[in-house]
């Protein structure tokens, strides 16, 4: 059974490690301190949990920030469909990998960030997530969608793009031989 | 913060229009317009016929209001396909502009109206958009409403506003107190009007990165609040949920930091989940 640890952010199946959707993307240029990267984190994770509590009990809170989501959701719910999954752990039995989708929907894949950035990066994060969700028999969703709470409301950006499915295997199959590599050059 | 000096005085209003374009010939858009495949009934070919066959005024009358709902609804489709657009092919505008504390280091970066218009001018014409930009002052608050229109006529709306105050060591002018807010204000009206996205975090509008972010102490304050207030078995509930502090925190205030209550409530949605399974 797969287990996920959300404070290492590691993924195992029997004991063995599975490689995550995010370890395995592109490293963009980008610096930042350590203690914004931190206190980015706290947030990051934060903002999830919040959405988490509203999709579980479908209340408010009268919170800002769920507030504007839910609000974001009853606009969009014609593209987006019924919700299926959210913040739940899936892995890859095809290709040996695992991530936790932010949510999906029978039309649309939601990933929320905290700021829109390298659109090529995140649909290759969201292509993991979508072959995540389609060995769960979902169908071919073209709606991957980035949301992101800016000046008191979210906004969202479809980040599809038809190569990134690909391009995401060839990024895990890198990842993985370098990891091979690795371990071959350090073993005695 | 410092109360503005301004308090005193009599409520001001001030109106200031900036007209930014000037509305544009449909080059596109009347293209797209006829391709719409459900526009097969043309009202105006059955006011002329209607006119030939001499009908009653009562069903002229009727057809002519249909016929103007008709162009409204067709102007709304074509302001919604053209806005779609629009927000497709808009990038996200880097925020270029940094803001720095007094010891230098980085307070937030923004991006300023006069990168963003260059950046979008092109979009805004390309899909048949102008707008106007119209400034209010009230009292100690300043709110700007952008009016997006579209050749077709259809219009929208988006108004933000914010109250006119600073961190007392921000020596401010009064003229630079409000020059400050309304280019703000008028950034975001205009960008949240054409859902224009800016990268990174930006916080001028005097409060944390999306208005909402927690700060540390904001966090450790609840956290405290939440292992002192609740016995562990509650706080290991909110761990099974997966629920951070600042949800645990608003979750046990809507229970009233009643521990058998919350618990309750936990075990509802642990039974929920388990069961979808």
């Amino acid at each position: 059974m797969l287990h996920y640890d959300p404070e290492k952010h590691i993924y195992t199946l029997s004991g063995k490690r599975l490689f995550s959707v995010t370890e395995v993307l592109p490293e963009t240029d980008f610096y930042c301190s350590p203690e914004r990267l931190e206190q980015t984190r706290i947030e990051g994770t934060e903002n999830h949990s919040m959405i988490k509590m509203f999709l579980d009990t479908g209340d408010t809170f009268d919170d800002p920030y769920i507030v504007a989501f839910s609000e974001w959701l009853d606009e969009n719910m014609p593209i987006l469909g019924k919700l299926l999954f959210y913040e739940q752990p899936m892995m890859s039995i095809k290709h040996v990998f695992a991530g936790t989708p932010d949510m999906i929907f029978t039309q649309a894949i939601i990933d929320n960030k905290r700021s829109f950035g390298n659109k090529k990066i995140r649909a290759l994060q969201l292509a993991g997530y979508y072959l995540l969700a389609r060995e769960k028999g979902i169908k071919k969703i073209k709606t991957w969608l980035n949301i992101s709470f800016q000046n008191g409301k979210f906004h969202a950006r479809n980040v599809y793009d038809d190569r990134a499915e690909n391009v995401f295997l060839a990024c895990l199959n890198r990842y993985k031989n370098n990891q091979l590599i690795d371990s071959y050059l350090k073993s005695t | 913060m410092s109360a503005p000096k301004t308090e005193k005085k009599k409520p001001v209003k001030k109106k200031s229009t900036t007209k930014a374009v000037a509305k544009r010939e449909p080059k596109q858009i009347t293209k797209r317009g006829d391709l719409r495949g459900l526009r097969n009934v043309n009202p105006q070919q059955l006011i002329i016929k209607a006119i030939e066959r001499n009908v009653p005024i009562e069903i002229l009358e009727r057809l002519l209001l249909m016929s103007d709902k008709f162009k409204k609804d067709e102007a709304e489709i074509a302001f919604r396909e053209a806005m779609s657009g629009f927000q497709a092919e808009c990038p996200v505008i880097p925020k270029r502009k940094i803001v720095r504390n007094r010891d230098g280091t980085i307070r937030y970066r923004y991006a300023p109206i006069e990168d963003i218009i260059p950046l979008v001018q092109p979009l805004i014409d390309k899909y048949g958009f102008s707008y106007d930009i119209e400034m209010e002052q009230k009292e100690l608050t300043i709110s700007g409403t952008t009016t997006v229109f579209h050749v077709l006529g259809h219009s929208k709306r988006s108004s933000f506003g914010i109250p006119i105050a600073v961190p007392p060591e921000m020596k401010m002018s009064e003229q630079h107190k409000w020059a400050g807010g309304q280019t703000y204000v008028k950034r975001i009206s205009f960008c949240n009007a054409f859902g224009i996205l800016t990268g990174d975090e930006d916080t001028n509008g005097n409060g944390g990165g999306n208005g909402e972010d927690p700060t540390d102490a904001d966090l450790d304050e609840k956290k405290a609040k939440l292992e002192n207030d609740l016995p562990p078995d509650v706080l290991d509930g909110y761990r099974l949920l997966g629920y951070g502090v600042k949800a645990a925190h608003a979750f046990s205030q809507k229970f009233e930091w009643n521990a058998e209550k919350i618990k309750i409530e936990i075990n509802r949605i642990l039974d929920a989940k388990n069961a979808t399974l």
